[in-house]
C-alpha cells in the first residue's frame, strides 16, 4: 500500500476522531457518550494499526490490539455491568454550559491545539503532523467536557476520552516499548474499575451520582 | 539487589492483610514491613551516600542520590503511619475487623506505589507508578463513607487522574524528542538528561508545559490545587499524613527529575515558570490559610503553600534547590507530625471545626502541647527543621539576585504563619470547656508513641544536619540543577 494512502486513511482516522469528540461534548445521554468512547477507541486502533503497517512496527500492533480490547470491550462491558441502571436512563446529562457555548469553545480550543502544536510538527511528516495537533485538540476538548459535566458517569466517561486524546497524540510520537502499552492498557482498566465501584458507593450513600451537587467541603471564607 | 525489595515488602504485608485473622496481624505485617523498608532505605543512603549511585537493574531500577532523599522520606512516613494507624483506626473502625484489615491491604498497596515512583528508571513506568499513587488511595481518601469523604475521593480521583492524563502526554513528547536524535538510546530519565540539549526546543517547550501542568495539579500548585484540601482533610490522619507529608514530594520529584532536560531549552525562563507557580501558590494558601474554619484543611492549605516555597526555591537556580528539597524533607515531617497531632485532637473532640476545639491544653496537654509544636514547625519558627529549610530559600533567592520575589516570598510566609499561629492559638488557649465524653481523652499508646517519635527528626533537623543528609542534598541539588 502506497505511503500516501496510508496517511490519507490516518487523516481520515483522525478528523472522524476529533469530531468524536465534538459529539461527545453535544451529547447528553450516558449511554450515547459511551457508544461514541467505543467508536473514538476504534478510531484509536485504527490509526495505531495504519502506523504499525507504515512503520513495520510490532510493538504499533499490539497497541491497536490491546486498545480494541481493553477500551472498546472489556472497559465499556465493565462500565455497563457495574453502572447499567445509569446507561439505560434516558435522562439528560445535566451540563454547567449550553452544548452551542461548549461547541464554540471547542472550535477555539481546536484552533489554540493547532497553532501550539505547529511550532513541533512544522518539520515532523505523516503520522505526526496529523495526531499530534488533533490528540491537543481532543485533550483540550476533554478537559473541558469534563469541567462542565456535574454527573459522575458523564465526568468519567470524558476523563476516558482525554486518555484517549493523550494516546492519539502519543502513539505518533512515541512508539515506546510494548510494555509500557501492556501496562497502560492496564492501568486504564483498574482506572475504570476503582471509578466505577466510588461511583456505586457515591450512589449507594448518597442516592446520587450528581457530584456537581456534592458541595459540603466548600467552606473558606467569612462565617 | 535488596533495593528491589523495597516496593516488595510493602506488597507482601498487602498479601497478608488478604488473611481472615485478627486485624493484628495486618498491623504487625505492616510495622514490620515499614521497619525493613526503613533499614533497606538507610542501607540505600549510605551506598548513594558514597558510590552516587546503586542501580541493581540498570535502566529499569536504581536510585541516585535524589531518589533515595525521596525514599527515606517515604520509608520513615511508613513507619510512623503504621505505628499510627495501630490504634487510631482500630477506633476509627470500631471494632469492624473486615473494614481494618481493608484499610491495612490499601495502606500497603499505597505505599507500594509510593516506594516505585523513585525507584524506576524509565519516566514512562513511573507515570504508571504516579497513577497508581492515586488509584491505590482513592478509598483511603474516602475510608469513613462519609458525603464529604466520598466527595473528596471523588475530585481526587478525577482531578489528579485528569493531571497524570496531561503529563503523559508531555512524557511521550519527551520520548518523542529523544528518539529523533538518538533513536537507540534507551527510555530512561539518564539519556533525556544526556540528550536533551540536542532536541527541538519546541518539543521540550510543550512538554514542559504538559509536564508541569499535568503533574503540577497532582503536587497541588494553584491554581489547580482545588482537590488537595477536600482530600487531604477528609482522609484518616494517618493517611493525610502520607498524603500530604510525602505523596505531593512524590510527584513533584517528577518535575524535578526532569530539571536538567528543561534547563537545556535555549533562551526559555524556566526558573522565572517555577517561581511564578510557586509564588502563586504560596501566596493563594497564604490568604486562605486567614479564612479556613476545619484544623485539616488548614494543615492541607499549608501542603500547597509549603510545595510553592520548594518549587520557588528551585526556581532560584542551584542553591534554591538545595534548599528546596531540604524543604521537602523537613516539611514532610514536619506536616506528619501535625497531621499526626490533629488526629488526636480529632479523637477528643470527634469535629474538625476549630470553633468547636476549645481548651485542648486542659483537655489534653501531650495533645496540646505537639499541636502547637507541630504548627510552630510548619510556620517555621526556630529551632524546628523547617526554620533553617525555608531560612536558606529565602538567602537562595538573595544570593540569586532576586530580592523583590524574596520580599514577596516573606510577606506570604509571614501571613500564612498567622493564620496558622492565631488558629491553632484559639485551639489551644481559647476559653470553652473540653468536650464531655465517657473516657477521658486518653490516646491510644500506639499514637501517643507515633506522634513521641514523630517530633524528633522536626525538631533534630533543626539543630543538626547529618552529613549523609548533607551529602544527599548536596548531590541532588547538583542532579536538578542548570
Amino acid at each position: 500500500m502506497q505511503m500516501s494512502l496510508l496517511y490519507g486513511l490516518n487523516a481520515l482516522a483522525a478528523a472522524l476522531f476529533l469530531m468524536t469528540v465534538f459529539l461527545f461534548l453535544a451529547s447528553r445521554q450516558s449511554a450515547a457518550s459511551l457508544s461514541l468512547f467505543v467508536r473514538q477507541s476504534l478510531l484509536l486502533s485504527a490509526s495505531a494499526l495504519l502506523q504499525a503497517y507504515a512503520l513495520h512496527s510490532l510493538d504499533l500492533l499490539l497497541v491497536a490490539i490491546i486498545t480494541v480490547a481493553a477500551k472498546a470491550v472489556i472497559i465499556p462491558w465493565m462500565l455497563r455491568r457495574s453502572l447499567g441502571g445509569s446507561f439505560q436512563s434516558r435522562r439528560e446529562v445535566e451540563l454547567a454550559v449550553s452544548v452551542p457555548t461548549s461547541l464554540v469553545i471547542a472550535i477555539g480550543a481546536s484552533l489554540v491545539a493547532y497553532f501550539v502544536a505547529q511550532p513541533v510538527v512544522a518539520q515532523a511528516q505523516g503520522f505526526v503532523a496529523v495526531n499530534l495537533p488533533v490528540g491537543l485538540a481532543s485533550l483540550l476538548i476533554s478537559v473541558y467536557a469534563l469541567a462542565v459535566r456535574r454527573e459522575a458517569l458523564p465526568q468519567f466517561l470524558s476523563l476516558l476520552m482525554l486518555d484517549n486524546a493523550a494516546f492519539f497524540a502519543g502513539i505518533a510520537i512515541a512508539t515506546t516499548s510494548a510494555l509500557w502499552e501492556i501496562v497502560a492498557a492496564l492501568e486504564g482498566i483498574i482506572v475504570t474499575i476503582i471509578v466505577a465501584l466510588l461511583t456505586r458507593t457515591i450512589s449507594e450513600r448518597i442516592g446520587t451520582t450528581h457530584v456537581g451537587a456534592l458541595a459540603g467541603l466548600r467552606e473558606e471564607g467569612p462565617r | 539487589m535488596i533495593l528491589v525489595l523495597l516496593p516488595l515488602l510493602p506488597l507482601a504485608a498487602a498479601l497478608v492483610t488478604l488473611v481472615p485473622a485478627k486485624p493484628t496481624l495486618a498491623r504487625v505485617a505492616t510495622l514490620v514491613a515499614a521497619l525493613l523498608a526503613l533499614a533497606i532505605a538507610l542501607r540505600t543512603a549510605q551506598g548513594v551516600g558514597i558510590s552516587g549511585a546503586w542501580m541493581p537493574l540498570p535502566n529499569w531500577v536504581g536510585a541516585d542520590a535524589l531518589s533515595t532523599l525521596l525514599l527515606l522520606l517515604q520509608a520513615v512516613l511508613a513507619v510512623t503511619a503504621a505505628l499510627y494507624s495501630w490504634g487510631y483506626i482500630a477506633r476509627e473502625a470500631g471494632g469492624d475487623e473486615r473494614r481494618e484489615r481493608r484499610y491495612y491491604l490499601d495502606l500497603n498497596l499505597f505505599v507500594t506505589s509510593l516506594f516505585l515512583v523513585p525507584l524506576l528508571l524509565q519516566p514512562a513506568l513511573t507515570w504508571v507508578a504516579v497513577e497508581l499513587t492515586t488509584l491505590l488511595s482513592v478509598f483511603l481518601v474516602g475510608f469513613n463513607r462519609t458525603a464529604e469523604g466520598l466527595e473528596a475521593a471523588w475530585k481526587y480521583a478525577i482531578l489528579t487522574i485528569m493531571g497524570a492524563t496531561v503529563a503523559v502526554l508531555g512524557i511521550l513528547l519527551l520520548l518523542y524528542g529523544l528518539h529523533g536524535v538518538s533513536p537507540a538510546a534507551p527510555e530512561t530519565w539518564a539519556s533525556l538528561v544526556a540528550e536533551a540539549a540536542k532536541m527541538s526546543p519546541n518539543v521540550l517547550r510543550l512538554a514542559f508545559v504538559l509536564v508541569l501542568v499535568g503533574f503540577g495539579t497532582k503536587v497541588g500548585l494553584f491554581p489547580l490545587h482545588t482537590w488537595l484540601p477536600d482530600a487531604h482533610s477528609q482522609a484518616p490522619s494517618p493517611v493525610c499524613a502520607l498524603l500530604s507529608g510525602v505523596e505531593v514530594s512524590t510527584v513533584l520529584y517528577v518535575i524535578l527529575r526532569l530539571m536538567p532536560v528543561w534547563y537545556a531549552i535555549p533562551h526559555f525562563p524556566v526558573g522565572d515558570w517555577l517561581i511564578a507557580f510557586g509564588l502563586m501558590s504560596v501566596g493563594a494558601a497564604a490568604f486562605l490559610l486567614l479564612q479556613v474554619h476545619d484544623f485539616k484543611r488548614m494543615l492541607a492549605y499549608s501542603t500547597v503553600e509549603h510545595m510553592g516555597i520548594i518549587v520557588t526555591a528551585v526556581g532560584f537556580g542551584q542553591a534554591g534547590s538545595y534548599a528546596g528539597l531540604y524543604q521537602m524533607i523537613t516539611h514532610g515531617l514536619a506536616k506528619s507530625l501535625a497531621f499526626y497531632a490533629a488526629g488526636a485532637v480529632l479523637l477528643i473532640y470527634r469535629s474538625r471545626n476549630i470553633a468547636d476545639v476549645r481548651g485542648l491544653m486542659r483537655a489534653s496537654p501531650f495533645t496540646a502541647a505537639m499541636l502547637l509544636a507541630a504548627a510552630l514547625a510548619i510556620a517555621g519558627v526556630p529551632p524546628f527543621a523547617v526554620f533553617l529549610s525555608e531560612f536558606s530559600v529565602l538567602r537562595s533567592g538573595f544570593l540569586a539576585g532576586d530580592g523583590w520575589i524574596v520580599g514577596l516570598l516573606a510577606l506570604f510566609i509571614a501571613v500564612a504563619f498567622i493564620g496558622v499561629m492565631m488558629q491553632v492559638g484559639r485551639m489551644v488557649f481559647g476559653d470553652g470547656a473540653p468536650p464531655e465524653t465517657s473516657e477521658p481523652h486518653r490516646l491510644p499508646g500506639s499514637v501517643v508513641l507515633a506522634i513521641s517519635l514523630s517530633i524528633l527528626p522536626v525538631l533534630g533537623l533543626g539543630l543538626y544536619t547529618p552529613p549523609l543528609l548533607h551529602r544527599l542534598l548536596t548531590l541532588a541539588s547538583l542532579a536538578i540543577a542548570r
